[in-house]
């Protein structure tokens, strides 16, 4: 027999339920195994003290209330949290407008995105305000190829540096290159009917 | 070593003779194509600063003469509220004289008192298979640079979509920013301004020839002008042979075509005095005719051969299809040894 089983069995053995010669193999293990006989001490510890929880009873008032209290319990864990603009109107005083139900995370999203679009707005000019020679694309300025150089840019003249004129005229981003593509198989064959 | 030793002295000579004559034709050239920004408007009504956010586009062109007068691809200038070249270390205002959606050609003019430098046009019909070409154009923010490749071939079509004329597919690898640059032969001239990319490493191209035409109806017309006769044909395979034929499928009302008596399943044998087999003969004849011309249709009718004159009209935006309860001739199903069959499909 091995620890498995005798864990187990140790229950049954406790308490002579066990046949003969299983108790005997029981016994036999344990006099042998000293993790057994650590496991049953520890087993029989919990059984004495599980002994006298049993016979420890709460007052009488406890069951007078017990319904009323397990019920205010079970509603306390159950109701929903109130969200941050409902402890925020809570706080201020405020009542909450119904049926508007928005996280923290919500409104961190929303404020996010309305930052984005603001900042994006921010960026544009108006044609008619901006003078052609006046924008270019930002990574191919002077002004920033020269603050890229670390210790030599003060000797450096920006009418020195190179300028690609090809890129000044554009105020919206990088320019887009045309180049359209048809991207099916040639197929001269496979016309079916035209008219003209 | 012997041996090998003359092949590649040839083939040494070979190069250096290709070399200088790709950089040669380069110098000679480069001076005429210029690269082309134009700028659009699109109302962004969100903006609380402005209303217009610009888009700028920007792709290759070259001039055609000396007086200022340029050629693009058209949707480098599509929709476009201001238009400008790079030429001579400064920006040059253009305008926009015409431009073709079908061949999506533009044609552009600035102002200046100088004659300006333009390419020689040559003829796209003496192109062949396997010719040497050369596009030229400004790829990205980079300076123009000659792709050399061959004509891989000439196609009326590209999968579903149907060109005006037949298009030059030449195998050169091209980027972005070189639509509208020209494709030259090797002895210089214009055989084609590139308008589009084709794969990886091929490009499509339209005729100089179309582009004549194009630009000598803008100039005239102020728009290019289409031919019209209101047919509606298909091609169809002989059975068992390699012949193939171009039949009437429909007549559309009020059109040349109607006035002038065709017949369902007529077959078109010439138009002028090109022969016909296939749609792209049709389309390639018809792209150069001119409106108001009066133009010999030859058809096959019955198994009889037959001659119809017609005038040649201007085609409009979206043709009308005929009405099923117009009194139309109808004709009885060709049955001669070269009538193709009406299951017959390609």
């Amino acid at each position: 027999m091995d620890c498995r089983n005798t864990k187990q069995l140790l229950h049954d053995f406790a308490d002579g339920r066990l046949a003969e010669s299983v108790a005997r193999d029981v016994q036999r293990h344990m006099a042998e195994c000293s993790d057994c006989r650590v496991f049953q001490q520890r087993d029989m510890h919990l059984q004495q003290l599980l002994a006298v929880k049993r016979h420890e009873m709460p007052g009488a008032a406890y069951f007078d209330n017990f319904l009323s209290e397990f019920h205010q319990r079970l509603v306390a864990e159950t109701a929903p949290r109130p969200s941050f603009w409902q402890q925020l109107c809570e706080r201020l005083n405020i009542q909450p407008v119904p049926k508007l139900r928005l996280s923290y995370a919500h409104a961190l999203g929303a404020a996010f995105a309305l930052a984005l679009i603001w900042r994006g707005l921010m960026l544009v000019e108006s044609p008619s305000n901006v003078g052609r020679q006046d924008f270019a694309i930002p990574h191919s300025t002077p002004q920033m190829i020269a603050s890229e150089l670390p210790t030599r840019s003060a000797e450096l003249k920006l009418a020195d540096l190179p300028v690609f004129p090809i890129l000044a005229g554009t105020a919206f981003g990088a320019p887009r290159y045309v180049l359209d593509h048809i991207a099916a198989t040639p197929a001269s064959y496979e016309v079916a009917s035209i008219h003209f | 070593m012997v041996i090998l030793w003359p092949c590649t002295g040839r083939a040494g000579n070979a190069l250096e003779t290709m070399d200088a004559e790709v950089t040669g034709l380069f110098e000679r050239s480069k001076s005429a194509i210029v690269r082309i920004h134009a700028e659009d408007a699109t109302d962004l009504a969100l903006s609380p600063r402005s209303t217009l956010v610009p888009s700028h586009r920007v792709g290759s062109g070259f001039f055609i003469d000396t007086e200022g007068r340029l050629v693009t691809a058209g949707s480098l200038v599509e929709n476009a509220s201001e238009i400008w070249i790079d030429w001579q270390g400064r920006h040059v205002p253009a305008k926009l004289l015409g431009r073709d959606r079908l061949t999506n050609l533009a044609l552009l003019q600035i102002n200046t008192n100088q004659p300006t430098p333009c390419l020689q046009l040559g003829n796209s019909d003496d192109l062949r298979i396997g010719s040497v070409v050369v596009a030229i154009g400004f790829p990205y923010e980079m300076q123009s640079v000659p792709v050399v490749g061959f004509v891989a071939g000439v196609d009326i079509s590209c999968g579903r979509k149907i060109f005006p004329v037949s298009y030059i597919r030449a195998g050169c690898r091209l980027r972005p920013g070189q639509g509208g640059g020209p494709l030259l032969n090797a002895s210089g001239k214009v055989v084609g301004l590139v308008v589009a990319a084709h794969g990886d490493d091929h490009c499509y191209s339209v005729p100089v020839n179309a582009v004549k035409k194009i630009c000598a109806d803008i100039t005239a017309h102020g728009a290019p002008q289409y031919p019209w006769v209101g047919l509606d044909v298909s091609e169809h395979q002989l059975t068992n042979t390699l012949q193939w034929q171009v039949s009437v499928r429909e007549i559309y009302s009020n059109t040349p075509a109607a006035r002038a008596g065709f017949y369902e399943r007529d077959i078109l044998l010439k138009i002028a005095t090109n022969e016909i087999h296939r749609s792209a003969d049709v389309l390639n004849t018809m792209f150069y005719r001119h409106c108001g011309e009066t133009m010999p249709m030859t058809v096959l009718r019955d198994g009889v051969t037959q001659e119809v004159r017609i005038v040649v009209g201007k085609r409009p935006p979206e043709p009308d299809p005929i009405v099923p309860s117009a009194p139309l001739p109808v004709m009885p199903v060709n049955t001669g040894p070269q009538a193709f069959p009406a299951a017959a499909t390609h």
